[in-house]
Formats: structure tokens, C-alpha cells, sequence
């Protein structure tokens, strides 16, 4: 009551007149229900993406994390690898960063099998990780496992749809000063959920509005490498991608020695003073057309790093330094580590966690508003109110399901699992009604990530080469807790009688 | 070193602005205006000592994570539960306006909002990537960039107005000029 009493305040916020707000608002309420479920999935699939290095060293932590690498351990993994796969087309060796203290491998063969896993802390290649869980998750956000081009331009879609919400969410929020800090729980439905979701759409809103601008560019960038193919290239999109790659060396399959990859390196090392070795790259090793490609990362950069490609007798016949590369090329670096938060460690990674889930959260409170305010006004959705708490809640439980199945029971593959996990959870809006929908899914997410995290200790041990194992299992512990926690705060009666 | 006492500050900065900003809020006064001035001030400074401290690129990313979390931290601290009077809440937002079932408005909507929205924010892009003055990657990727952004506020556009028809012809005669454009200069 106290508020009510509050002067007003001038507001520097633009005045909009009723019908407007009110045309706003109707777009709004359109745009979010037809791409509620997609949003929520990617938002939500994005949310967990940001930790998919460290679901990878969960998933494999047999692995023990590299103090310090640097052109030797470079040099070891390109030969262990060579050395047990001679016929291979390209070999990419990312060195330990910030996001995670593993040396990565990832290879084509020449019969066009691809092989990826870790080196040990002396390079040597083992053998291809079983990630299988880790390489879903961030399969399903980046193109829904739908065949790419088809994927990334729904989720590309879905990007853009998200940044024209923001539009209108900020257009049809006439109140968006005088309700900065009012975040109030209890009461009506609808005015719980309008809360938290303006709050932590408005105070989050750069974090949101660069997460989808990025997202939408990244999912559309075969539409628009295409269409400028189209326009300038007689269709070629090769000729769109090759403005933004180095030159490749003349293809010639003769036999040649790999060249002496320790002068490689210091010269590359030589000509990027201040900058660490990143990623060493081997084309058609072993050919006289190979090439060997070093990229030498800068600790204050986002983009790459400089980049010197040299020939099969060791000559360097290209180079780029980042300082004098060009803008477009220094923004498309910097795209993905803005997108997946990937620039600070665990700073930069629980940050966007926080913020990705506000902006799940988002999504999930706008379809609330809308099923509360039509009951509110007498017209009940209650097939929308079944389907809405079915999508929101089965996806903790299906990606729950589907790590467990693939920690238990490697057979399966992951995206089967959560497939079914998922059309379940739908197939259950028939006989159960949202309250029991979503009581009953959080009791099965918090049980399984209660339990996810036990067998992973009996499957692998307690004695994790890999620490982060123990974090990710914390982690998944609290993500329990938090579940279990909504619903003992759903389940006090006085909410049950308020919130109906 | 340096990274650390940033991020600290930034953390500390979303905080601290955002609590100035809620004592302006929470209590009108002569004073407001300068609390207000000197929350945002605040964070506008500390984007920028990010940018020189921390690079041009990364310093910004650092400040679009960080000064929000912070924020959104204090604001979750202000959680109030409302009274149970025994009376139901009534909202005073607005309502979203009743525009009729008729199906070819919505059909016309989607078309013009997802289709023709996607043609105009693309022949734009392209656009600008033919007529911007730079080096051919800088001028497509800003024209990319340009995509997206286009085609939401095309979006928004095409859902909102009442006159269908309004955002439809725009964009249509949007689509020609930027087309005409292209065919002027070439790649």
C-alpha cells in the first residue's frame, strides 16, 4: 500500500499513447506464443551449451587437465596422432586456453572419418573421447540436429524472432521506469510472472539483445553467405568464404617428409612477440601440397590470433596479423566467444549461466502471462497451459535422462533419449493437468540430477584425474536443489490457495 | 592481475549503480536527478576503463556479463510479497488490443513479418555491403550484421501495426530501392 502512496515521479521514458501500447502488446503476445517452444529450447539448450568444455571433461574425466603446454606438446600430439593415422586430411591441434585446460584433437581421414579427443598431458593421442552426451547438447542448440543448413536457419530464425520480442517488449512497457526494482511474488499469477519477467528482461536486456543478435547472425550465415553468392558470385558460396580464409596450397599428393615443425613454430613464435601458440593445424600432411597452419593467440583479444601458413619445405607463404586485419574479420572472430560466453573462464561462463537462464526464464513467464491473462479474463487456454508446462519442464528432465543414459548405458544415443524423454512429457498433457505436469517433472528432474551425479562416481570412480568432474557434479547437485526448492515454495498452502 | 580487480569492479559497479538508481527510485527528492545521472554515469565509465584495460573487444563482452548480473542481483534482493488482503490484485498495465479473428490477417501478418520481412532485411544487407566504403570483409560482415537487425524491427513492425498493408508496401518498396541500389554499383 505504501507504493500506491509514493509521489510519481517524472519519467524521461517517451510517453506512448494507449493504442499503441496496446498494438505493440498484441504483436508481442503473437510473436512470443509462436515461437514460445522454440526460444525455450534454445535459450535453455544455450544456457547449458556455455559449459559443454566441462561436460566434455565430465563426461571423459579420465584425462588429467595440462599445467602448461606450448609447441612441444603441439609437436608430440601432431606425431602420436600422425603415427597412428598416416592417412589423414586435416589435423587440428587446439592447445589449453581459458575455457579448458585440455589439448584438443580434432582430425579428418582420408575415408572421411572424423576422429576427435583429448592428447594426454605428454600429446599422446589415446584415442577418440566418448563425449557423446556433451556433443548433443551443443548439437541441439546450434541446429536442433536437423540437417545443418535446414537447423541453423530455424535457430538463426528464432534469434531473429527473439530480437524483434525485445523490441516490442521494451515498446509495449510504458512503466519501464516506474517499475525498475518492483519485483513482487504472491498475489495473482499474472502479476507474479509480469514482474519477473520485465525484471529480468529489462535489467539483463544488453546481455539478451547481444545473445540473440549474435545467435540470429550465426544461424543465418549460410542464408547470407548464399544469397550474396547468389547476388555476386553466379552462386558459388566458395567464393563468399574464401574472402574471409587464407589461400590453400596447390593440391599434389606426392609423398613428402612433414616438415620440421620445431623451426615452424619458433618462427612463428618469433614474428607474434606476446603471443602464446594456439592452434596447430596440418593439411594433407605428408604430401608435397601440405601445409602447415600455426595461429598465435594474444591473452587480451577475443578474435584468433595472428595466423602464418607455411608451405611443405617449411616457407611461410602467408600470414595475417590480427592488429592489421580487417574489421568484419576481427567481428566475425569475436562472434562465438560473445555468443557462448567463452573470454573469462568460469567468470565469463557462470555469468551467462545466471543471465542465460534469466532469459529462459523470460520466455517461460511470457507464455505464463498469457495463459494467466486469459483466464483471468474468463477464457481459459487449458491445452496451451498443459502443452506450455509439459515444454517448460521436460527439459531438465530429458537432458537429465539422456546424460544418465549415456553415463549408464553408452548404447543409446543421446538425442534418441531425449527425443522420447520429451515426447513423453508431451504425451502426458492428455491425462495430467499443468500443476501436476510441472509438480511432477520437477520431482523427476531433481531426482535425476540427484542421482546423475552418484552414478557418475560409481561409473568412474572417486579418484577423477579431471577435478572439474567434482564442480560439474556440485553443480548438478544445486541445479537439484533449486528444483527441489520451487517446488517445496509451490507446494506451501498459501500459495496453493493464492496462486489457483 | 588487472583482469581480476576489472571484473571485480564491474560486479561491484552493477551493483552500486543499480542500488543508487533504486534509492532515486525509492525516494523522490530534489536529489534524484543527480542519483540517477550518477548511476549511469557509472556504468558508461566503467564500460570504457574495461575497453582500455581489458582490450576494445573483450572489455565490453566483460561489462555486457558482468555489470547486468550484478544488477540483476541487487534487484532480486528487493523481492516483496504481496499483502494477502483478501482482494484480487487488479494490473494496471494495458491490455493488448482485440484485432479479430479474421484468418487472411494473419496469414498477411506472418507473410509479411517472416518471408517478405527476411526478402527487405536481406536486400538491404546486401545493400549496404555493395555501397559501404571498407574492405569487401568489413562491408559484408556489417551488412550481416545488418540482417537480423532489419528483420526484427521488420518483424515487430509487420505484428504491430494495425494497417497491415502500412508495413507490407514499405517493405516492398524498401526491397526495390535497396535492389535497385545493388544493381547500380555491383560487387
Amino acid at each position: 500500500m505504501a507504493e500506491r502512496q509514493r509521489p510519481r515521479a517524472k519519467t524521461i521514458w517517451p510517453r506512448m499513447s494507449a493504442p499503441f501500447v496496446q498494438a505493440v502488446l498484441a504483436g508481442h503476445s503473437s510473436l512470443g506464443l509462436a515461437f514460445a517452444a522454440l526460444i525455450y529450447l534454445v535459450c535453455f539448450s544455450g544456457t547449458v551449451a556455455v559449459l559443454v568444455h566441462d561436460f566434455e571433461r565430465w563426461e571423459a574425466p579420465v584425462v588429467a587437465p595440462v599445467e602448461a603446454a606450448g609447441p612441444d606438446t603441439a609437436i608430440a600430439t601432431a606425431r602420436s596422432f600422425l603415427s597412428g593415422h598416416p592417412a589423414t586430411e586435416h589435423i587440428f591441434i587446439s592447445l589449453p586456453d581459458i575455457n579448458s585446460p585440455r589439448t584438443r584433437i580434432y582430425a579428418e581421414l582420408h575415408d572421411g572419418e572424423i576422429l576427435e579427443g583429448f592428447a594426454d598431458t605428454d600429446g599422446t593421442w589415446s584415442g577418440p573421447a566418448q563425449t557423446p552426451w556433451s556433443a548433443f547438447m551443443l548439437g541441439l542448440h546450434i541446429d536442433l540436429h536437423l540437417p545443418h543448413a535446414v537447423g541453423s536457419f530455424v535457430v538463426g530464425m528464432t534469434g531473429v524472432a527473439l530480437l524483434s520480442l525485445l523490441i516490442s517488449g521494451l515498446l509495449s512497457h510504458p512503466r519501464i521506469f516506474r517499475d525498475a526494482f518492483h519485483i513482487r511474488l504472491g498475489g495473482t499469477k499474472r502479476l507474479q510472472e509480469a514482474d519477473l519477467h520485465n525484471r529480468a528482461g529489462i535489467w539483463a536486456l544488453p546481455f539478451h539483445i547481444v545473445i540473440a543478435l549474435t545467435g540470429a547472425l550465426l544461424g543465418l550465415t549460410t542464408l547470407i553467405a548464399g544469397t550474396l553468392a547468389l547476388a555476386f558470385f553466379k552462386g558459388d558460396v566458395e567464393q563468399t568464404y574464401a574472402l574471409f580464409f587464407p589461400p590453400a596450397l596447390e593440391d599434389d599428393t606426392t609423398p613428402a617428409p612433414i616438415p620440421d615443425l620445431e623451426a615452424i613454430l619458433a618462427d612463428a613464435a618469433a614474428r607474434a612477440p606476446g603471443a602464446e601458440l594456439r592452434m596447430l593445424r596440418l593439411d594433407h600432411p605428408g604430401e608435397t601440397g601440405q601445409s602447415v597452419h600455426v595461429t598465435m593467440g594474444y591473452a587480451d583479444k577475443l578474435a584468433f590470433g595472428d595466423s602464418y601458413i607455411y608451405d611443405g619445405n617449411g616457407a611461410l607463404f602467408h600470414s595475417e596479423q590480427v592488429s592489421e586485419s580487417s574489421l568484419g574479420t576481427r567481428i566475425l572472430q569475436t562472434i562465438g566467444p560473445y555468443h557462448f560466453g567463452w573470454f573469462a573462464g568460469w567468470v565469463s561462463k557462470l555469468a551467462y549461466i545466471l543471465l542465460g537462464a534469466a532469459l529462459t526464464w523470460v520466455t517461460s513467464t511470457g507464455v505464463a502471462i498469457w495463459t494467466a491473462r486469459r483466464r483471468s479474463k474468463g477464457h481459459p487456454a487449458p491445452v496451451t497451459e498443459r502443452l506450455w508446462a509439459a515444454t517448460v519442464w521436460s527439459q531438465p528432465f530429458a537432458y537429465a535422462l539422456s546424460a544418465l543414459t549415456a553415463l549408464v548405458w553408452p548404447g543409446p544415443d543421446p538425442l534418441l533419449v531425449w527425443a522420447i524423454a520429451t515426447g513423453l512429457c508431451l504425451g502426458l498433457t492428455v491425462p495430467l493437468g499443468p500443476v501436476a505436469l510441472s509438480t511432477g517433472l520437477r520431482a523427476a528432474s531433481a531426482l535425476l540430477l540427484t542421482v546423475l551425479p552418484l552414478a557418475h562416481v560409481l561409473r568412474h570412480g572417486a579418484d577423477y584425474a579431471d577435478p572439474v568432474a567434482w564442480v560439474i557434479n556440485a553443480g548438478l547437485l544445486a541445479s537439484a536443489a533449486l528444483i527441489a526448492l520451487s517446488l517445496a515454495w509451490r507446494a506451501a498452502p498459501e500459495r496453493r490457495t493464492r496462486m489457483a | 592481475m588487472i583482469d581480476a580487480l576489472v571484473i571485480a569492479a564491474l560486479v561491484a559497479t552493477g551493483i552500486a549503480a543499480a542500488f543508487v538508481l533504486r534509492q532515486a527510485w525509492r525516494h523522490p527528492s530534489a536529489a534524484r536527478p543527480v542519483l540517477i545521472l550518477a548511476g549511469w554515469a557509472a556504468v558508461s565509465a566503467l564500460v570504457v576503463i574495461a575497453a582500455i584495460a581489458l582490450g576494445s573487444a573483450r572489455g565490453p563482452a566483460f561489462a555486457m556479463a558482468l555489470i547486468p548480473a550484478g544488477a540483476l542481483a541487487l534487484v532480486a534482493t528487493g523481492v516483496k510479497r504481496r499483502e494477502a488482503n483478501g482482494r484480487v490484485a487488479r494490473s494496471r498495465a494495458l491490455e493488448p488490443s482485440l484485432r479479430g479473428a479474421k484468418i487472411w490477417r494473419g496469414i498477411m501478418r506472418t507473410l509479411v513479418a517472416a518471408p517478405l520481412g527476411c526478402v527487405v532485411s536481406l536486400t538491404l544487407g546486401i545493400a549496404w555491403t555493395v555501397w559501404f566504403p571498407s574492405d569487401p570483409q568489413t562491408r559484408i560482415v556489417l551488412g550481416g550484421v545488418l540482417v537480423p537487425v532489419l528483420w526484427a524491427g521488420a518483424m515487430a513492425w509487420a505484428l504491430t501495426d494495425d494497417r497491415i498493408l502500412r508495413p507490407a508496401l514499405t517493405m516492398i518498396a524498401l526491397t526495390l530501392a535497396g535492389a535497385a541500389l545493388i544493381a547500380i554499383e555491383g560487387f
